[in-house]
């Protein structure tokens, strides 16, 4: 277990190199890039893009530190909640 | 490929949702009767890992980015309804906590990459692996299921985002979502995750399984 968690904790601090990447998910525009491929913003897009505004950390960062940082934290932060998250619902109510 | 909100109608929403749900219950209900209580810590260690390693974003050809999921990794480790569960927690958390995907269109997401891909993946990885109980043939059977069930993944979501135009349309017929029809989400989708995402999958599948293996977190005798 010690060593998962070893290799976890490198995984976590590797994350910034995500950042690296600078390109965008094909299909994960915002509506303005939208506008700027195909010349306008669906109308459905405009309404729902925003529906969900309550994220903790939108995009994995926090707007008052440099971004690596923010990254790491959002990542421990999150693997934290998942690893959580799933021993609940994988133990039920036992 | 989280696909965000407002790209996939109200109504591809519901039927995605609709489809992924008895699913959802076939492997909470599994989970809570015969996971081990001793395999829990390894489900959670490798959910976490799996929300990790979609961070690390891999630049794509065409100037696009993306990255390995690792639902089939934990199929492959725990077991196919454990890995719906985990991947499942994992893409609730990025899309509420994190706005990594949309919350209408987990439904889509969740259906997938936590229930087609893993289900996929242990398939595939049961046909190459066999019975064999060789660290060789189980690492490469794990790499390949998790390239092959990444692209399963993505078909999926190609066919999600390219019937928008067809069926939702506003009165001049200008596409409400999606613009793009499937004559161009399919190659999108294809082009990236059957190149770098894929190997990043296959990578992240066979050297976790290898990894937990050699830990001796996995016995061969499997």
């Amino acid at each position: 277990m010690k060593k998962l968690l070893v290799a976890l904790g490198v995984l976590a601090v590797a994350t910034p190199l995500g950042l690296l990447a600078t390109g965008e998910a094909w299909g994960e525009w915002a509506p303005e890039r939208v506008a700027e491929l195909v010349g306008f913003v669906p109308k459905g897009l405009e309404r729902l893009a925003e529906v969900w505004r309550w994220a903790l950390m939108p995009d994995y960062a926090l707007p008052s530190l440099p971004e690596p940082i923010g990254y790491i934290i959002a990542g421990v932060l999150g693997a934290a909640i998942v690893g959580g998250l799933t021993a609940l619902l994988a133990l039920g109510k036992e | 490929m989280h696909i965000p909100d407002g790209y996939l109608s109200p109504q591809t929403c519901a039927a995605a949702a609709t489809a992924a749900l008895p699913f959802l219950v076939k492997a909470y209900l599994w989970v809570r009767r015969h996971l081990r209580r001793a395999r829990l810590g390894l489900l959670s260690a490798l959910a976490a890992a799996s929300f990790l390693v979609q961070m690390l974003n891999i630049p794509l050809p065409g100037g696009t980015t993306g990255h390995a999921v690792g639902s089939v990794l934990i199929a492959i480790a725990v077991g196919v309804w454990p890995a719906v569960i985990a991947e499942s927690a994992v893409l609730v958390v990025q899309a509420l906590l994190f706005g990594d995907g949309g919350v209408l269109a987990l439904g889509a997401n969740i259906l997938n990459m936590a229930v087609a891909m893993p289900l996929a993946g242990y398939g595939l990885y049961k046909l190459i692996a066999g019975s064999s109980e060789g660290v060789g043939r189980r690492v490469a059977a794990a790499a390949i299921a998790g390239y092959v069930a990444l692209n399963v993944a993505a078909l999926l979501a190609a066919v999600e985002f390219g019937i928008q135009p067809y069926f939702f349309k506003d009165a001049s017929g200008a596409p409400l979502y999606c613009p793009y029809g499937l004559e161009v989400a399919i190659p999108a989708m294809f082009v990236p995750h059957m190149t770098w995402a894929g190997a990043a999958e296959a990578l992240f599948t066979g050297l976790g399984l290898w990894f937990l293996i050699k830990a001796k977190v996995l016995e061969v005798g499997k």
